[in-house]
């Protein structure tokens, strides 16, 4: 039952397929006006040639032998067909080659920039829903091929098209009768379906079993196996397990093989057997019993009939290639159509101020249970304000709330302004923020500092932050310094860095901006302490005339701030200096004397 | 790529029969199908071309109805056969001989996989074939068969197809046979200028794909939108495309030209060959109806045939480069190997001049002159900071790795004249790293081999590794199912009882040294306080190795041993370093200092 839903919901209303099909057409039209036209024209005349030279000429050609006309009359017709083909194949081939492909290369970046362009204002939280990130993976992965698709199949049926009424015309004068022949094709169509329909279900069964077996050979081979393949008895087991998947896909194939031949067969003697060779039959009794035609056209009756029996056949294929472009256009459709729920507002942004939470909730979608709950908190605008808890307390959460990646219940304002009526880019820009899960971006060591577009002014800029993070010795190292390129992606020359140097680069970004807010997530996770020490200190150099937030398990480095913000299950438990805390003597006191403890000693 | 081509043809042959053999040996009866499909096939084209002709030799002769009626009964018949072999081969016998296939050639190479030093993994060059033979090196075995089953195929074809030509006219046999050959060196060239295109394309395409990543994958959604990096993205998709049009219309002028070259000229011939039969129809009554319709039949079956053999045999010769890559892997002999000796129970680890590094070309030593000494019973610490060489010790005593120099003595003899089982056996370890399988709870702790006698001892190792109070919430108990991988039911643990998991499997294990890697980094340190001291109850008599780079939680150890980039710098007791005021009490400092 929940098969058949599936299959349903993937056939779309024919009205749809149309619309979904113009509207890429649309897109490719407005990317590069002349290609759709242009394309449609010459896959016209493309057809049309090679009906000429298959069938037209061939029936010139016999027909003239029958009739006994003369050798040099036919010789010079085809003579002079050679020459006008000679010259439509260079006009079609010039066109691919030179044309088509240049501008196809655009119109794939054009449908590119435009979905990237808005997967960047997508709220985050879709990434969190599966059927939207779904969609908008399938937006972003297809968008690119199916915008060519789509042409090809425009250019396929027009070929077919005339393909098929050419030949259908030429045997309707030569012979109505054969007509039958052409049809019978159309009985196969149900065969086709099922055949379609056992081939999808053979992959839907295999899927299972073939998962299973691509687990158990990646055990074998990624290193962060290995020393458990070696040391402990999970080899055999995983070979054990992947015979016996390999075992039940045999089992599956054998069954669904026989189906699948059986229609496969059933098919290909309807098209070879039933309708070519029992046409060439018709024909051949027409020619020697009745004499209706002579060998001349049975022959290329005979050659007719396999035409358009054959684009009979698959027509349903062509057309199945709109439906299913029409899904993936349907998909990158609704993408593009999603309006994100965090919108603009349109007051001006203040000139500076506090950031102000009062009474915030909050839940990710579709969550039970609210992971931020009656927070209320300040962060003065020259504030160094530590937020600390153990994992999974909401601390990273609350600085999502902060970047208003989210949108949460009750109130955050910025200097006296809700920050729902601020412009989110403007907004988001008085923020340098050095996430827990930062990247290195395959772009420049500068342009990886300062996450824009880079001006010749920005020369200074790069360095003095890269000096600040204590990275810029190990970038002078680099031959091209600061314009080598990072990771190895696409760049053999590329260098590496190490997850702490990574950091340091993570956080020379904030270094390179003019900053009201620093925001560090977990800033020092992989730095070690001494490493650590620095940071912080350079850091709170750097932040003199702004706030910053940061946020931390490690008690330890909360110490030095303005204030401290306990976070315990999503609230926030206990507020103040680290003197006020502990003298308060609860959790925090608690937490940080436990922490504190195994160092104790060292004070006597 | 490039480096990859200069491999001489005689080696890249060598190889192709290599991994035929080796599928000969896998599965024998796929060979013998493979080549009688492939002459089946061949014959096939062939036979079409001569039903041509002899339909049309009946139609120009004006035999009458029913003899050529006769000819396509024949044929008829004949069709009906040739779908059933085809149908039978491709969609029930094929599928089920390759899996059978793809199974005995993974079995092979999972058992080499584990037999391997671990040390390989850190060989880029050598990884990248393990890698390859293990994701790829089926594709290219059964690619191989098809190809060759093709390449017979073609070369069948086109050998009884030029008999034919030569039956009904030497002359146009050699015009039909001069256009293939022009056709296949012309493909031979595009072909070749295809691949430097492809070549030439790959880091764009590389690039593009790149940015698709980061602008579709949730790591990167904050840093887009909370920075204008995007910008940048869009620029290095602005210059690419404009690369990636240069380099399009530099070959798309070479393609054209090849191709209007290659159809025009093919026309050419194709029309020439069609006239010349006319004339011998029509004047000199040479050549028969049928002889004609061949002609025309011929010519373009020829020369596809011609090209499709030039394209298989570029495939065949791809196949055998890529091929090699497997032929390294499986000639990899491993060095880590055992002795004779079986390990008895453990006495003492003495470890002397020890030096190590991970590249033989690596002249930096990950350990250098490392000795030290556990003894049974001991509750011995290894601290020091990343990169200390803490972890690549464990590695040793388990005979993951083997020294440089130095020697590591079990019981006072060398690691090596051990059994390496037995040695295993001996000794537990709880990585850094350790890997939860997908797979029940039960067999995670006790390997592949459990029987229900095990049970009792699962469950005592789960209770010693503290996991007692999960494993009450599991409605399977241990027979639950862990990670989401195959069972949408299955339980996914957290960090921290993933731990518990691995640290049960030491128990269940029975070893007489425990050597527990430093948790990761999720743990809060007093977390991994209470582990150690947990652990260190629960050991007993047991020896145990903690390690870890925070020096707070291994201070009850009985002895501490303290390495910095590779060497051993201090040992003693918590108090006896602290008094001697070096490095161990300058890091402990440190680390104190914040919480005074």
């Amino acid at each position: 039952m929940a098969e058949k839903n599936k299959e349903k919901k993937i056939k779309l209303p024919i009205r749809k397929i149309v619309s979904d099909n113009i509207f890429m057409l649309k897109l490719l039209h407005k990317s590069s006006p002349f290609l759709v036209a242009s394309c449609l024209i010459v896959a016209l005349l493309d057809a049309v040639c090679s009906f000429i030279s298959d069938t037209f000429l061939l029936r010139f050609a016999l027909n003239g032998i029958n009739e006994n006309r003369s050798f040099i009359e036919i010789a010079s017709v085809i003579a002079v067909w050679l020459l006008i083909r000679l010259a439509i194949i260079s006009i079609v081939n010039l066109y691919y080659r030179l044309y088509y492909d240049i501008k196809i290369t655009d119109v794939k970046k054009d449908v590119h920039s435009i979905v990237y362009s808005k997967a960047t204002t997508v709220d985050l939280a879709c990434y969190e829903n599966p059927e939207y990130y779904d969609e908008f993976v399938k937006a972003i992965d297809e968008c690119s091929t199916r915008s060519e698709s789509v042409i090809n199949s425009l250019i396929n049926i027009v070929y077919t098209i005339v393909r098929f009424a050419t030949n259908f015309t030429l045997v309707v004068i030569i012979d109505p009768v054969l007509l039958i022949f052409s049809f019978i094709p159309l009985v196969t169509v149900p065969l086709r379906t099922k055949l379609n329909k056992a081939r999808y279900r053979k992959e839907m069964d295999l899927k299972e079993e073939n998962r299973r077996k691509d687990y158990s050979r990646r055990t074998f081979y990624l290193a962060d196996y290995s020393k458990e393949m070696r040391l402990t008895d999970m080899s055999s087991l995983m070979l054990v397990r992947f015979r016996e998947s390999g075992a039940k896909v045999i089992g599956l194939l054998h069954k669904h093989g026989i189906k699948i031949g059986v229609l496969d067969y059933l098919i290909t003697v309807c098209n070879e057997v039933v309708t070519t060779l029992g046409a060439t039959l018709y024909a051949v009794w027409q020619t020697f019993v009745t004499g209706k035609i002579g060998y001349g056209d049975c022959i290329v009756i005979i050659n007719s009939i396999e035409n358009i029996s054959y684009t009979l056949t698959y027509t349903t294929d062509d057309l199945l290639l709109f439906q299913e472009n029409a899904l993936y256009i349907e998909n990158l459709r609704s993408f593009l159509d999603y309006a994100p729920k965090i919108t603009d507002g349109d007051k001006a942004l203040p000139e500076s101020g506090d950031i102000v939470l009062k009474d915030v909730y909050f839940k990710y979608e579709g969550a039970s249970d609210y992971t931020l709950k009656n927070i209320s908190m300040r962060f003065g605008k020259h504030e160094k304000v530590a937020i600390v808890g153990h994992n999974g307390a909401g601390k990273t959460t609350l600085v999502k709330l902060l970047l208003r990646l989210y949108d949460c219940e009750g109130s955050i304002t910025y200097g006296g302004e809700e920050i729902r009526d601020l412009c989110i880019d403007e907004y988001r820009n008085i923020f340098s923020a050095v996430m827990q899960d930062f990247h290195t971006f395959a772009l420049t060591t500068a342009e990886n500092v300062l996450l824009r577009k880079r001006t010749p002014d920005d020369d200074e800029i790069i360095k003095n932050a890269l000096q600040q993070s204590g990275l810029f010795e190990k970038v002078e190292q680099f031959e091209k310094g600061i314009d080598t390129v990072m990771t190895k992606e696409f760049d053999e020359k590329g260098e590496l860095l190490s997850i702490g140097q990574q950091q340091k680069l993570a956080i020379s970004h904030v270094y390179s901006k003019d900053n009201r807010f620093v925001i560090l997530d977990e800033p020092s996770s992989a730095l070690d302490p001494i490493a650590e020490y620095e940071m912080y200190n350079q850091m709170n150099d750097a932040c003199k005339d702004c706030a910053m937030v940061f946020i931390s398990h490690r008690l330890s480095s909360a110490v030095m701030a303005d204030r401290i913000y306990l976070m315990e299950k999503g609230e926030i438990s206990e507020v103040g200096t680290h003197e006020e805390l502990m003298k308060l003597n609860g959790r925090y006191a608690d937490m940080f004397r436990r922490q504190a403890q195994n160092y104790a000693e060292v004070d006597v | 790529m490039s480096e990859k081509s200069k491999l001489s043809i005689g080696r890249v042959i060598r190889n192709d029969l290599w991994m035929l053999k080796k599928i000969s040996k896998y599965t024998p009866q796929y060979i013998f199908w493979m080549i009688a499909e492939g002459v089946i096939w061949g014959i096939h084209h062939s036979i079409s071309v001569i039903f041509t002709q002899q339909l049309f030799n009946a139609l120009g002769r004006n035999a009458g109805f029913e003899p050529t009626a006769k000819i396509i009964l024949y044929f008829a018949v004949y069709v009906l056969l040739f779908w059933i072999f085809n149908n039978w081969y491709w969609s029930v016998y094929n599928p089920k001989i390759r899996q059978r296939m793809h199974i005995e050639l993974h079995s092979e190479l999972f058992s080499h996989a584990v037999n391997i030093d671990i040390a390989k993994y850190d060989d880029p060059i050598f990884y990248n074939d393990f890698v390859w033979s293990m994701e790829k090196a089926y594709n290219h075995a059964n690619d191989l068969m098809v190809d060759v089953g093709k390449l017979i195929n073609r070369l069948v074809a086109s050998v009884t197809l030029t008999g034919i030509l030569f039956s009904v006219d030497a002359t146009m046999a050699i015009i039909i046979f001069a256009l293939s050959i022009f056709r296949m060196v012309l493909s031979v060239f595009r072909n070749k200028t295809r691949l430097k295109y492809v070549e030439a394309l790959n880091p764009l395409d590389r690039k593009d794909e790149y940015i698709k990543r980061v602008f579709k994958l949730p790591d990167y959604a904050k840093e887009l939108r909370i920075t204008k990096v995007s910008d940048n993205l869009t620029e290095e998709l602005e210059i690419n495309t404009i690369q990636k049009k240069k380099v399009i219309k530099k070959y798309g002028k070479l393609f054209a030209l090849f191709n209007i070259l290659e159809y025009g000229l093919s026309i050419i011939g194709e029309s020439g060959l069609i006239i010349l039969m006319l004339y011998k129809v029509m004047i000199t009554k040479e050549v028969e109806l049928g002889g004609f319709a061949v002609a025309v039949n011929a010519c373009w079956k020829m020369s596809w045939l011609l090209r499709d053999l030039v394209g298989r045999s570029m495939k065949i010769h791809e196949h055998g480069i890529f091929i090699e890559k497997m032929i390294h892997f499986i000639n990899c002999k491993p060095t880590v190997v055992g002795g004779k000796e079986k390990a008895s129970t453990f006495e003492s680890l003495e470890i002397r001049n020890l030096d190590f590094s991970y590249l033989e070309a690596q002249p930096k030593n990950v350990l250098e002159n490392v000795s030290l000494k556990i003894n049974k019973g001991e509750k011995i610490a290894i601290v020091g900071y990343n990169g200390a060489g803490k972890t690549t010790l464990t590695k040793l005593i388990m005979r993951l790795y083997d020294p440089v120099s130095g020697d590591i003595l079990y019981n006072g003899k060398d690691l090596k004249e051990y059994d390496i089982e037995s040695l295993r056996q001996k000794i537990s370890a709880v990585f850094q790293d350790y890997r939860i399988f997908a797979s029940s709870l039960a067999e995670n702790v006790a390997g592949g081999g459990f029987v229900n006698e095990d049970r009792q001892r699962i469950l005592d190792a789960l209770k010693k590794s503290d996991f007692t109070s999960k494993l009450e919430t599991l409605d399977n108990g241990i027979d639950t199912i862990l990670t989401r991988e195959f069972d949408k039911t299955g339980t996914e643990l957290s960090g921290g009882e993933k731990q518990k998991v691995a640290i049960a499997r030491a128990f269940y294990k029975d070893a007489d040294l425990i050597i527990l890697d430093e948790p990761s980094s999720a743990l809060d340190p007093d977390a991994e306080y209470e582990l150690n001291r947990s652990i260190a109850e629960y050991s007993g008599d047991k020896t145990v190795v903690f390690i870890s780079h925070r020096l707070s939680t291994t201070r009850h150890a009985d002895r501490i041993y303290m390495f910095d980039s590779g060497r051993l710098i201090e040992s003693g007791s918590h108090e006896e370093l602290i008094k001697l005021n070096g490095k161990y009490a300058y890091m402990f400092n440190l680390q104190a200092e914040k919480y005074r």
